[in-house]
């Protein structure tokens, strides 16, 4: 028992640049694990997901987000205005399913960090004219994707965004069954994971069919709440496992390229 | 001692002998369908199954490789990042033999998940193949159907289809249910005779010979298990017998109206056997469920008895003699890794004992509710034998001294052979 304690201690953990926020984390979320994370709209999901990935690349790391409904285009315009440096990064956009072989050797010739962003709605585009349709299974596309990237490519972070327009487009007639397929899936892929939940406004369940809480190793909440008829972001942790965490509501905010949460204005006091 | 163990043995109401592997094959793959036996060409005896990764042996009765067909299909790029490519060609379908093109010998007839249906001769080259647009988890049931001396395939496909097809595999036609087809078809012989087939969305399909929807009946889980079809009540009319997701076992008549149905506490993946194994002219139903247990129920739907083993029980029950002895016996396979041998008729086990006490509770046997019912039927074991894994399916031979044997396909890629032995 002591010595499983031992282990968690020493369990490698993936930071999540925002300012404040690691420390109430033990400097992070546990290498491998896969995070819900969760908001309605305009709580700045993508945002948050697509920061870890960025800085983790500045760390020499390779990551893959996919985008299934927003498409590269936009997100990296949004990435820009918020004042990425995308140049200090290696950015590959995967919006032809066909060059991932080359997509890749991009990734492996490069010397800094990586950031390969799958753009399945424009493949989703690229595919309706041929024979497999709109109808293919999606999910699978996907999981062969984070393989060869895995394998070929020693991808480290994976981001789905989101898993909501996942479920449109891959059949989930047994959502239970194939929730945890495809959470073992990750787990035994070896990235660390976040995924992207869109809460329904009443903010009543975290994900959509609610089984993702349990399957999930963390729970990241991302919320808007009204003061003084002000709207401000705040963010807190609904559970991370194998973490002694902090679960505060801390204020989110954006301020000089960084993300900072926040306590009474403040950074919170550890 | 031998003696005295073995008078002690019959007393205790218990089988002498034992039940022991004879040979085991492995694939090296996860063996993802039911094997299935029978005679291929005069006199010899073939053991077809398929694999995950794509593969159909057929064995000899020594478990000697006679022939192995391995899918090859060429896809391109973008088509393999639609698949899983672990899976891609998993046979799931237990091959159909039959003797389609009127050579005395027997061709295999199989689908894969890829989508396409083979023909293979008996020496396991291809005749034809055909495409569907959906993984094919569905048998091919072998029957002509038209009347014209020909054999008709038929089977199912995750694309919704019901398919027929000729001899040399052309498409007599098809028929689009609402959900994809993963269920065997089966044929009811009645005034008219009867496709009937379950779908994914719960749904009992009942279809002319002409591809005419004749009635349809919805349960509320998905089915794959094949029907069953008989004559259980000894009426000269046969039902069907069918279980669903929902966990429940329907018996419909020939019109598709529920005679009764039966509800256990997990799904029901396997075919029930429908065998008299009473004396009564009437068929009991023998099944498995994922609530680990194995049920037999009479014609009219009241539990005879059940067994209980330590998983799902997803491999359709074998109901034969396997020791000569005259009586049935259950073989069924559970995910435990266990294959159990039951006495068909199970045992009856008293509850009351007049004169003596009020109620008895005997070792084993648990009543939470007092009863002045004098017992009981229970399942009886007779032999367990562990195997190297989940039980994915069974058949059996009879060899050359009239002994069955049985052949366990198990999905850690060993194909094993079980015999009676007298000790």
């Amino acid at each position: 028992m002591v010595k499983e304690l031992k282990k968690k201690q020493e369990l490698k953990r993936i930071k999540v640049h925002i300012n404040g926020f690691d420390e109430q984390l033990q400097g992070g979320i546990p290498e491998g694990f896969v995070t819900l994370v969760c908001g309605t709209a305009g709580t700045m999901k993508t945002s948050v997901a697509f920061n870890v990935l960025y800085n983790e690349a500045l760390d020499g790391k390779t990551g893959l987000y996919v985008s299934l409904e927003q498409s590269s285009r936009s997100l990296l315009e949004h990435a820009e205005k918020m004042g990425y440096d995308l140049s200090k990064i290696n950015l590959v956009v995967m919006s032809d399913i066909s060059k991932l072989k080359s997509n890749i050797q991009d990734i492996k010739s490069s010397k800094s960090g990586s950031l390969l962003i799958s753009d399945l709605g424009a493949i989703r585009k690229q595919i309706k004219e041929t024979k497999i349709g709109p109808s293919g299974d999606w999910l699978n596309v996907i999981k062969n994707i984070i393989k060869r990237l895995k394998q070929e490519a020693k991808c480290d972070l994976f981001v789905l965004d989101s898993l909501s327009a996942l479920y449109v487009l891959s059949s989930f007639d047994e959502p239970r069954t194939k929730l945890f397929y495809i959470f073992e899936f990750l787990r035994d892929v070896g990235l660390t994971t976040f995924l992207i939940s869109e809460m329904p406004l009443d903010k009543r369940k975290y994900s959509d069919y609610e089984v993702e809480d349990y399957l999930a190793d963390g729970i990241i909440l991302l919320q808007h709440t009204e003061k003084f008829r002000k709207v401000i972001r705040e963010i807190s942790i609904v559970k991370m496992r194998a973490t002694d965490c902090n679960t505060d509501v801390f204020t989110l905010e954006y301020k000089n390229k960084k993300f900072y949460a926040l306590q009474g204005g403040k950074p919170p006091l550890v | 001692m031998g003696v005295i163990s073995d008078t002690l043995k019959k007393l205790g109401g218990k089988k002498l002998g034992k039940i022991e592997k004879k040979w085991v094959f492995d694939a090296s793959s996860s063996i993802s369908s039911s094997p299935i036996a029978a005679e291929i060409t005069k006199g010899e005896l073939g053991i077809a199954f398929g694999t995950q990764d794509g593969k159909i042996y057929m064995l000899g009765e020594n478990a000697k490789i006679k022939w192995l067909y391995s899918i090859q299909e060429k896809i391109d790029e973008i088509q393999k990042m639609f698949l899983d490519e672990e899976t891609a060609k998993s046979i799931y379908t237990t091959p159909a033999f039959a003797d389609i093109n009127k050579d005395s010998k027997k061709e295999v007839l199989f689908g894969c998940d890829i989508g396409k249906f083979y023909a293979l001769s008996s020496s396991g080259k291809l005749l034809w193949d055909f495409k569907t647009d959906g993984g094919i988890r569905s048998s091919a049931l072998v029957e002509d159907i038209n009347k014209d001396n020909k054999p008709e395939i038929i089977f199912g496909s995750n694309d919704r289809n019901l398919y027929v097809l000729d001899a040399k595999g052309k498409l007599l036609w098809k028929f689009k249910a609402d959900s994809g087809i993963e269920s065997d078809p089966a044929i009811l012989r009645a005034k008219k005779t009867q496709i009937i087939f379950g779908s994914n969305d719960g749904r009992i399909y009942s279809l002319n010979t002409k591809g005419k929807l004749l009635w349809q009946f919805k349960t509320k889980g998905k089915i794959t298990a094949k029907p069953a079809v008989g004559d259980i009540y000894n009426n000269k009319k046969n039902y069907i017998v069918i279980g669903s997701a929902d966990n429940s076992l329907y018996v419909l008549d020939e019109n598709g109206r529920l005679e009764w149905l039966y509800e256990t506490e997990g799904r029901i993946c396997s075919k029930a056997c429908l065998v008299d194994i009473n004396n009564d002219k009437k068929l009991e139903i023998i099944f498995g469920s994922c609530d680990d247990n194995i049920y037999c129920l009479s014609c009219r739907g009241s539990k005879i008895w059940s067994y209980e083993t330590d998983f799902w029980i997803v491999a359709s029950p074998l109901v034969i003699d396997i020791d000569n002895d005259g009586k049935l016996e259950v073989i069924a396979g559970s995910y435990d890794s266990s294959v159990y041998v039951l006495d068909a008729e199970g045992i009856f086990l008293l509850d009351y004992m007049p004169g003596v006490s009020g109620v008895i509770q005997q070792p084993g046997h648990y009543n939470d509710l007092i009863t002045v019912e004098p017992g009981g039927y229970i399942g009886k074991k007779l032999w367990q034998y562990k195997t190297e894994g989940m039980i994915v399916g069974s058949t059996f031979i009879t060899n050359t001294k009239k002994q069955k044997e049985i052949i366990i396909g198990i999905k850690e890629g060993k194909l094993d052979n079980l015999a009676y032995r007298k000790d």
